[in-house]
């Protein structure tokens, strides 16, 4: 899929979703998700949600569950700048204090300096 | 009140379309764009539920949206399907836990609406919601 990019660099791995975020293409999200949890590497995993145009309930789930993940193999996870239609939608569901969210490059640098 | 039909197969890339045409049509009403967002999500959480409840024992059949539309009151909507019912009618909609993966469909729906009615007549089942909308937030023409 061309919605879902990944950028390496030191051990935090950024993966930056674009687009919209659906039962449409949720199974590939969550397909992509997966292999990078295979991936040992990386001791942090910044989500750049900031060009997400629309998420559905579905698309919240496979966040909710690929933080659990990230979280239980002891990695950092982190949703940075959640675009406005990502943050009514985790607000509606009463998730927003669920995730780590980073509003900022300054709270990027703050919780990751290198 | 201005009604509109709109039918398609109930997968999950027709089922998208349906729901941006739907949010299109309203959008011609509604000048808010956060309104117009809510709709757009509410309608997606309804057909995603047909998409992935409705045919689950039974061959993929078709999902209508009816909107009606009633100029600086409110907006009904109804989502269709003739699959197999819906297992048990909830009687409160609750919000899934923090953890889990599904189970907020119904729930957003419910936030954003003023009245949600889930019921079957005969094969076609449908979901009710309405909302009742400031006189501001409409556009002058109709």
């Amino acid at each position: 899929m061309d919605n879902l990019r990944l950028t390496e660099k030191g051990n935090t791995l950024t993966v930056t979703i674009s687009g919209e975020v659906t039962l449409d293409n949720t199974l590939e999200i969550k397909k992509r998700f997966d292999e990078v949890l295979e991936r040992d590497r990386y001791a942090s995993i910044i989500l750049d949600l900031s060009g997400v145009t629309f998420i559905d309930s579905s698309g919240i789930g496979a966040l909710v569950v690929f933080n659990t993940k990230v979280k239980t193999q002891g990695k950092l996870l982190f949703l940075f700048m959640p675009s406005d239609p990502v943050r009514k939608t985790l607000s509606l569901v009463q998730l927003v204090s669920f995730f780590d969210i980073l509003d900022s490059e300054d709270d990027l640098l703050t919780v990751l300096p290198d | 009140m201005n009604e509109y039909l709109l039918s398609t197969l109930a997968t999950p890339c027709c089922s998208r379309a349906l729901v941006k045409a739907a949010t299109t049509i309203l959008g011609d009403s509604l000048r808010d764009g956060d309104l117009l967002h809510d709709f757009d999500l509410s309608l997606t959480e309804a057909c995603a539920n047909v998409v992935r409840h409705a045919y689950r024992a039974c061959p993929v059949g078709p999902l209508e949206i009816r909107l009606g539309v009633e100029h600086g009151s409110h907006v009904e909507v109804r989502v269709v399907d003739q699959g197999c019912g819906f297992p048990r009618l909830p009687h409160d909609i609750r919000n899934a836990e923090p953890d889990a993966e599904g189970g907020r469909g119904l729930y957003i729906i419910k936030k954003l609406a003023d009245a949600v009615r889930i019921s079957s007549d005969g094969n076609r089942h449908t979901l009710y919601f309405k909302k009742n909308i400031r006189e501001d937030l409409w556009t002058t023409c109709d």
